[in-house]
């Protein structure tokens, strides 16, 4: 039976069934996304709740995981704009990395050590993570990306683009001075 | 097509989602432009770099909730599936007028808050008028300071949990650490003569990502006796770390007042310190707190 058939039909099983097979996977995307356990538990929680809400409203063109997705990144994006609302964000407003970062077989593939380069995705501004999530994590194509995420294509192109450059400057030790910064906005 | 085109279509021919007469096109200015050649390859070694290092997922922690503890929240907050299993349904209206009936009326309801409660907000409502109540006093803190390292405990024992809606949507298992705060060993100074902060507060596990914080109580304070708060917080990931995050200065009782509104990180413990004298009155001890 597709999980989306049991859920509708034995909700109870249906629930354990969604926990068992699509939480781990949710909550390491949630937890790139958030880069905490417990917003990213809370996250999948959230998608999961509603997903069993609106399991009528699913319809398999895509796959499950990819309904789920969507659902996590509006919550996702509901939860950013709250927090806009309320803190001090500098992250809009760091500069652009120079045009002249390092090429892309000097950095960031060469880079052995996969916590680097996971620490520096980490730092990313939240627009440029979640690209780079679905993209490296979720391996999904520009096609699927503009879809889920409601961008047109040249939108998740140019985000991917910009996203590479500050991970590139980043491993490069060049963009420790915005890092600087950004940290001193949002002590303020 | 020229270098600045074809490189516009890195990513489709990464993924594999280039297709029909682009496809050629890209292919057919790979087949004569060395250069393009490099810079492709360049991108899909990055790629593959970028592939293997999120895939990579040992430093993510593991859940903080158990599989069956997350399920049965989950199919707690699910109507359609409480509702299969037999469970009571809370409407959301019920549980938001049970919200302000405890923020309005939190004197008459102080018999049965223990000593200190840490309530978890409702995840599942998407309104946040009433996300979270959190509802906790410590009176005597300085005296056991040590009383927070069981919040779990005195929410599991408290007797009014199970006749309260609001407890009954709230089965979250994080705590608080134990609260050390820097603010009551080093009260601020206040403009009562001899008093000192006395209260050490856990409040509430905050799960959203910002709060305002609603104290509903009528309390004494003058303004020859005025009242000072202090909600400080401690993210949860890191209980070492504690910071103030507002104060404020209160010289007259009110009902509903609002204390701060307040940028709080995510998920952390929210204490409130005062030197009010009426620490130790029912009107204080029935204090509610909302985040919001």
């Amino acid at each position: 039976m597709e999980i989306e058939d049991e859920i509708k039909q034995r909700p109870e099983a249906g629930a354990r069934r969604l926990v068992a097979e699509y939480r781990e996977r949710l909550y390491q995307v949630a937890y790139r996304l958030c880069l905490n356990a417990a917003d990213a538990d809370d996250l999948v929680f959230r998608t999961m709740q509603r997903a069993m809400e609106r399991i009528g409203g699913y319809h398999p063109t895509g796959s499950f995981y990819q309904w789920l997705y969507a659902i996590m990144v509006n919550f996702r994006r509901m939860d950013l704009r709250r927090k806009a609302a309320n803190m001090l964000d500098f992250t809009d407003e760091l500069p652009e990395v120079a045009s002249d970062a390092p090429a892309p077989s000097e950095t960031l593939a060469a880079a052995e050590d996969a916590s680097a380069v996971r620490a520096a995705v980490d730092s990313l501004p939240d627009i440029f993570r979640e690209v780079v999530v679905f993209r490296y994590f979720e391996d999904m194509s520009v096609p699927e990306i503009a879809q889920l995420l409601g961008l047109p294509e040249g939108s998740v192109k140019s985000r991917l683009s910009r996203a590479k450059l500050r991970l590139r400057a980043h491993l490069a030790g060049t963009i420790e001075v915005l890092d600087a910064f950004k940290q001193d906005g949002t002590k303020k | 097509m020229n270098c600045q085109e074809a490189q516009s279509y890195i990513e489709e021919a990464i993924d594999g989602s280039l297709k029909g007469s682009r496809k050629r096109k890209v292919d057919a200015h790979l087949s004569r432009c060395a250069d393009c050649r490099k810079r492709f390859a360049a991108e899909k070694a990055e790629h593959v770099a970028l592939f293997r290092a999120l895939k990579n997922v040992s430093d993510i922690p593991p859940f903080p909730v158990s599989d069956a503890d997350f399920t049965a929240r989950l199919l707690e907050a699910i109507p359609a599936a409480t509702a299969k299993a037999g469970g009571v349904l809370v409407p959301i209206w019920l549980r938001r007028a049970a919200v302000f009936a405890l923020i309005c009326g939190g004197t008459a309801l102080a018999a049965w808050i223990g000593q200190e409660l840490i309530e978890n907000g409702e995840s599942g409502i998407e309104n946040d008028s009433v996300d979270l109540v959190g509802r906790g006093i410590h009176d005597a803190p300085e005296s056991s300071p040590g009383r927070a390292a069981s919040p779990l405990a005195a929410v599991e024992s408290s007797p009014g949990r199970a006749a309260s809606p609001l407890a009954a949507a709230s089965t979250a298992r994080t705590g608080c650490a134990p609260y050390q705060s820097p603010e009551s060993s080093s009260p601020p100074a206040t403009s009562k003569g001899e008093s000192k902060m006395t209260v050490k507060t856990l409040v509430a596990n905050v799960k959203r990502t910002a709060a305002t914080v609603l104290l509903g109580a009528s309390l004494g304070a003058t303004a020859e006796d005025p009242y000072q708060f202090i909600i400080s917080g401690t993210p949860v990931d890191n209980p070492r770390r504690s910071f103030v995050t507002a104060s404020t200065t209160l010289e007259t009782g009110r009902l509903g007042f609002t204390l701060a509104s307040a940028p709080l990180e995510a998920r952390q413990c929210v204490r409130l310190a005062t030197n009010g004298t009426a620490l130790n009155s029912k009107e204080f001890k029935g204090m509610a707190i909302s985040i919001k």
